[in-house]
């Protein structure tokens, strides 16, 4: 004997057939990198139009112990769900952002076409890698590269 | 000894299948043959028997609305396949697989919630660092990782005139 699905029975099947794959889609993860010049003096380059970096951000990299951050360039980049994203920020320099699943990522970064660092780890949103080095007369450069989403 | 032919026209003799000539012949040879006359009657016994026993069924009503009645119910078992021809049996066949896959829909949708609630959360943190002069360090209250460089090294962006570094 055939049993008959009741009308919930076929509501919870048309539920879940519908519902299953919206739940299993991944979302891209967005990223922006800020280019940062560290400096303790008060004001950017003579002729250069930096503004300071967000308070949020100052915050992330209390860290460091420069008095001023200037925000030199911004890339927004989104990397699709099990990708790999290559993003030029200088001439020199590169980095790789790979989604490896549930808020993970891997982040190279390449100095003139060779890879420099590795690093793997949970990346929520909000948070930050910063790739940076000492730069001339007590400087340092910033790649500040946070997941907006 | 009768063979088996005349046996079987014995049989047909009793039953009043045979012609009138073919009857007036067996009925002459059963004068002459005492075996055929036997058996005759031995078959006329056993058919004498038969019939009564015969169960005479007196339906109370005709014949043909009988077996209609009959028919109905064949038709009511089968329903979705007579009456609905091709989409019919489409839907009968839907129906039975609908149970076992709301069963595994609910498997597979109950397995993915687990793995995605409950699953390894991230993965451990993992630095490889080609730089020899490079450190790393967690600010885990900032939520901040800093991979310290020594690259671009101070030779190379000193050669930059213009502070934009990145450039």
């Amino acid at each position: 004997m055939i049993p008959k699905p009741t009308v919930a029975a076929w509501l919870a099947f048309l539920l879940l057939l519908g519902g299953a794959p919206l739940s299993a889609r991944a979302a891209d993860l967005k990223f922006q990198i800020q280019l940062v010049w560290a400096t303790d003096d008060a004001k950017p380059p003579t002729g250069k139009d930096y503004k300071p970096v967000e308070p949020a951000i100052r915050r992330q990299i209390k860290a460091l112990k420069w008095k001023n951050y200037f925000e030199v360039r911004r890339i927004d980049f989104s990397v699709a769900p099990g990708a790999t994203k290559r993003v030029p920020i200088s001439e020199k320099c590169e980095l790789d952002v790979k989604d490896l699943g549930k808020s993970n990522v891997e982040v190279v970064l390449f100095g003139k076409g060779k890879e420099v660092a590795r690093v793997k780890q949970a990346l929520h949103k909000g948070e930050i890698i910063v790739p940076g080095g000492d730069a001339p007369n007590e400087t340092a450069w910033l790649a500040i590269l946070q997941r907006v989403e | 000894m009768i063979n088996h032919e005349d046996q079987l026209k014995l049989q047909a003799y009793l039953d009043g299948e045979l012609s009138e000539a073919e009857a007036s012949e067996v009925a002459n040879g059963l004068a002459q043959n005492q075996e055929a006359a036997a058996l005759l009657a031995e078959l006329r016994h056993t058919q004498g028997a038969l019939a009564g026993f015969e169960e005479h069924i007196k339906l109370p009503e005709s014949r043909e609305f009988y077996w209609s009645k009959i028919q109905r119910q064949i038709n009511a078992a089968q329903p979705a396949v007579d009456k609905g021809g091709t989409a019919g049996l489409f839907l009968l066949r839907f129906r039975r697989l609908l149970v076992p896959l709301t069963g595994v829909a609910l498997v597979a949708v109950a397995a993915l919630i687990t793995l995605r609630e409950f699953g390894p959360e991230s993965v451990a943190v993992e630095t490889s660092l080609a730089d020899s002069g490079a450190m790393v360090y967690h600010d885990y209250s900032a939520g901040a990782t800093f991979v310290w460089l020594s690259y671009p090294a101070d030779n190379e962006m000193a050669d930059n005139d213009d502070l934009d570094t990145f450039d």
